[in-house]
């Protein structure tokens, strides 16, 4: 039944993209070895819910931290798990619950951060042999255009980055966890950034990608995953379904460490925002001016869509108007933002005493996003039936009463 | 009822030419005084009484009089095809055989016979792989059946419909947009052809297939076409002429 | 002071080995009677035994491909292959993961296309495990696909390599594996030299993949040698006789 719900893909659009793969296009504009634009948006309310975006790709990500009994074998050491969860919100082939996909990117995970001690497991444990922290890292996919291992992996690393634990005091056997009210809490023990690239292979690795998009993973023979942290060392690493001579393999290592230079950068630049607060107006401000271009423009979008149907002569000058009206109704909420991060400091720290438990932080970031989501929508419908309502109230009072008598005397 | 406003903009879009947006629920202006058709995205629940027939879809409205009746419907943005006899449509076939089994977006795939062609004989048929696309129109459309396509029209002939094989791309877009690329004057396809020279196959079902004679451009206009659905006129010249210089 | 327990002073291994020396690999061809090819491999303590069924009709609508073979490949170690006994066989994460490995590995090595509509079912299961397992299920693989008779491009032949002093040593045992080092597993096609199979777990410097993966490669040309010879041996036997 799924299988019949992701739409068949045609041998000529497969032809095409290899056409334009052969001629080192891609049919976005980008070259063979262009990433797309990502995008880290850390929650402002809650610590260790991070939202990543790798062109239309999201995924978000959020850590829950708990106490518990370590494992016999390994006493001192705390557990860390993934929880990759895709939902048939992400793409229309997608399952909720474990598949190959989640196993794939849960494992690949597994091997960035513990096998590859990015994540000291040993910081977390309390005391030895009977509390270790727990840390979950639950992993929403919520849409799916292509590469989304990259995305996971990125969205782990900035929510563990982001994360805060209570802080813990050991007097002998006997453990206190301050709330947050009582003692800042304190972040994870990360000791490098493991990043995550995707390259994708054509027609038996004759030609190769990096990035692939939704379109071009339907044409992809093969993969390799290579994860990588700045300091030129490979975390893990995963080839599949390809055949590749070494003198590729190694190439292809070069290319994701200039790759993963540049990510490690724009990552920097985002979570630098919640981490050193000085840096946050600035940045902080510039992103969000960001973010309230690319709402105006999806308003922008919705609206003249809605208008182009009309009369072209007219169809112009409506636009324009739209538009006014827009920037208008974007006015307001360009105010309010800035304003909370100006407030910020004082705001927030009340609110992350009480919110920084595990529970609490799922559950509002669950909220925050999905609140975050409908205001925009739901903004933008009202708006646009009260302009038209205001419109008619001012011209066509009359005319609408009329038309209620005369129905009336019908 | 009465009062709604939403009620009030459906009464004064039928006094000028729509421009208004209608949401589902919102009553359908029976009252009008002549006779009244119904068609996509509306529904009627029987009877003349305020509030017993409603727009079901929100898109813009639009309205027609002719011969003193007015028709109404709603012109939607959709993503899923809901088949209807006689569109014609772009599918991709999944499976060979007497009865080739063929994607075209809907809930259902479509079935088409493997005669379906112009000129096919049990001896002389074109040859079909899984994978290909086929542009032809749909014969049967009946929701408790399944969707069957041809590739001839009533007079046995091809009439532009069979077997797309030419090298090109296929694009997926709402379905407004297909529509949109099909009326005579279309922003986008008046400004790309002053510049290039394309072969385009529209189907009503979401999927656009066009080739050009080489790959930039049939990139340059994949990608004119795709971006062009929210654009307003002067910026898709803009686009277009931009388009043309890189 | 701990790397000394894993590279003598001599440069001998904590069993003996030299870095580059492989374990002892020995292979018993078609032992299950009732499987279309079969294998039992060892190499050292680790001991593998793999099945193949195929190609046959698939079992379920879904899995038919116009264009090519499906193939299943099921990964499992036996509870008892580990010094501390498994509760399952199968099915958890890890087991998961390498069955998927192992597939996209052989949907690279095998002529797929040569079957359509068809199913070829691989069956690995480790017996006893002291180390590379995911190498040796490979080997053990590869002999019983050949013994299947079915089309490769190739022998797959696998090793997993680490860095010691930055010496590379080759087919780890669990002692070694369990170690301070990187972990490099490859696949490779020994005669064309490409790799289907490439696995890094822990950190290795890039400016040492080369060298150890060079190494590892270095490997398969012997491990193929060794199973080159004993398939030989084995259709000698089974043909002459």
């Amino acid at each position: 039944m799924n299988r019949s719900r992701a739409s068949a893909i045609s041998n000529c659009e497969k032809e095409f993209t290899l056409e334009a793969i052969q001629e080192r296009k891609r049919l976005d504009g980008r070259s063979v070895y262009d990433y797309r634009q990502v995008f880290i948006k850390p929650s402002p309310v809650t610590h260790g819910n991070v939202l990543v975006t790798i062109g239309e790709t999201r995924v978000q990500a959020c850590v829950g931290c708990e106490v518990v009994v370590p494992r016999p074998q390994r006493p001192t050491d705390g557990l860390l798990y993934f929880n990759v969860l895709p939902s048939p919100m992400a793409a229309p082939n997608y399952d909720i619950g474990k598949s190959s996909l989640t196993m794939r990117v849960e494992r690949l995970l597994d091997r960035c951060f513990k096998e590859s001690r990015s994540l000291d497991t040993e910081s977390l444990c309390i005391i030895a042999g009977q509390k270790v922290w727990s840390i979950r890292v639950d992993i929403h996919i919520l849409n799916d255009s292509g590469n989304i291992t990259d995305c996971c992996v990125m969205a782990s690393f900035c929510a563990l980055k982001h994360c805060r634990r209570p802080y813990v005091t050991v007097s002998g056997e006997h453990a206190t966890i301050h709330p947050v009210s009582e003692r800042e809490p304190v972040p994870l023990n990360i000791h490098h950034t493991p990043i995550c690239i995707t390259f994708g292979f054509l027609s038996e690795g004759n030609y190769l990608l990096v990035d692939p998009s939704i379109e071009e993973e339907k044409v992809l023979t093969g993969h390799l995953y290579i994860v990588m942290n700045i300091h030129r060392e490979i975390c893990t690493m995963q080839l599949e379904g390809v055949a590749l001579q070494h003198e590729e393999v190694v190439k292809c290592t070069k290319i994701a460490m200039t790759k993963v230079n540049e990510l490690n950068k724009s990552i920097n630049k985002y979570m630098g925002i919640r981490t050193n607060a000085k840096n946050m107006d600035e940045d902080g401000q510039s992103i969000l001016t960001n973010v309230l271009k690319e709402t105006t423009l999806q308003i922008d979008n919705i609206q003249t869509a809605a208008n182009v149907q009309e009369d072209r002569k007219n169809g112009k000058d409506i636009i324009q108007e739209v538009q006014e009206d827009v920037y208008e109704i974007m006015y307001p909420m360009e105010e309010e933002p800035p304003v909370t991060e100006e407030e910020e400091p004082p705001k927030t720290k009340p609110r992350d005493k009480d919110t920084d438990e595990e529970e609490e932080v799922t559950v509002t970031l669950t909220k925050d996003d999905i609140t975050g989501l409908t205001s925009i929508e739901t903004g933008l419908t009202s708006n646009t039936g009260e302009q038209t309502s205001v419109n008619r109230n001012s011209n066509k009072e009359t005319s609408g009463t009329r038309g209620r008598k005369r129905r009336k005397r019908k | 009822m009465l009062t709604s406003p939403a009620y009030k903009h459906v009464l004064y879009a039928s006094m000028v030419d729509s421009k208004v947006i209608v949401l589902p629920g919102d009553a359908i202006p029976l009252a009008v005084g002549n006779d009244i058709k119904l068609g996509p995205g509306t529904y009627s629940g029987g009877g003349r009484e305020e509030g017993s027939s409603v727009f079901v879809k929100p898109g813009i409205l639009r309205r027609k009089d002719r011969d003193g009746s007015s028709s109404f419907w709603v012109n939607t943005q959709h993503k899923r095809y809901v088949p209807s006899e006689g569109e014609k449509v772009i599918g991709v076939v999944l499976r060979t055989g007497r009865v080739y089994r063929v994607d075209i977006g809907a809930s259902q795939n479509a079935s088409l016979p493997e005669l379906a062609f112009e000129g096919a004989t049990k001896r002389n048929k074109p040859i079909v792989q899984v994978g290909d696309l086929v542009f032809g129109s749909l014969c049967q459309a009946d929701p408790d059946f399944e969707p069957e396509m041809t590739c001839v029209d009533s007079s046995g002939r091809a009439s532009g419909m069979g077997l797309l094989k030419k090298p090109g791309c296929v694009i997926s877009c709402t379905l407004s947009l297909c529509r949109r690329l099909l009326s005579k004057q279309c922003a986008v396809m008046e400004e790309l052809q002053k510049h290039y020279k394309f072969e385009c196959v529209v189907g009503l079902n979401g999927r656009v297939w066009l080739s050009a004679p080489t790959l930039m451009q049939t990139i340059i206009i994949r990608n004119c076409i795709k971006s062009s659905e929210f654009m307003s006129e002067d910026s898709i010249k803009e686009m277009v002429r931009q388009a043309v210089l890189t | 002071m701990a790397d000394f327990e894993y590279l003598s002073p001599e440069g001998l291994r904590s069993d003996g080995r030299r870095p580059q020396e492989l374990r002892v690999l020995s292979c018993n061809i078609s032992h299950c009677l009732q499987a279309d090819g079969s294998a039992y491999l060892q190499q050292g303590n680790t001991r593998v035994i793999a099945t193949v069924y195929g190609p046959h009709d698939v079992s379920r609508r879904s899995e038919a491909q116009h264009d090519k073979a499906f193939i299943n490949c099921q990964f499992s170690m036996a509870t008892f292959s580990t010094s501390e006994r498994k509760k399952r066989p199968t099915g958890d994460k890890s087991c998961l993961e390498t069955s998927l490995a192992l597939k996209k590995t052989f949907e690279a090595a095998i002529l797929t296309d040569t079957y359509p509509h068809s199913k070829i079912d691989i069956f690995v299961q480790i017996l006893q495990s002291d180390g590379s397992d995911k190498a040796v299920s490979i080997n053990a693989i590869t002999m019983a696909l050949i013994d299947a008779g079915i089309p490769m491009k190739d022998y797959v032949c696998a090793t997993s390599v680490t860095l010691i002093n930055d010496t590379p040593i080759v087919d780890l045992n669990y002692f070694e594996e369990r170690g301070p080092g990187p972990e490099l597993i490859v696949g490779t096609l020994p005669k064309s030299g490409k790799i289907v199979f490439l696995q890094v777990n822990s950190r290795l410097h890039i400016d040492n993949m080369e060298k150890v993966l060079k190494e590892g490669m270095n490997g398969n040309q012997r491990v193929h040698t060794i199973l080159d010879t004993l398939i030989k041996k084995h259709l000698e036997k089974s043909i002459l006789t």
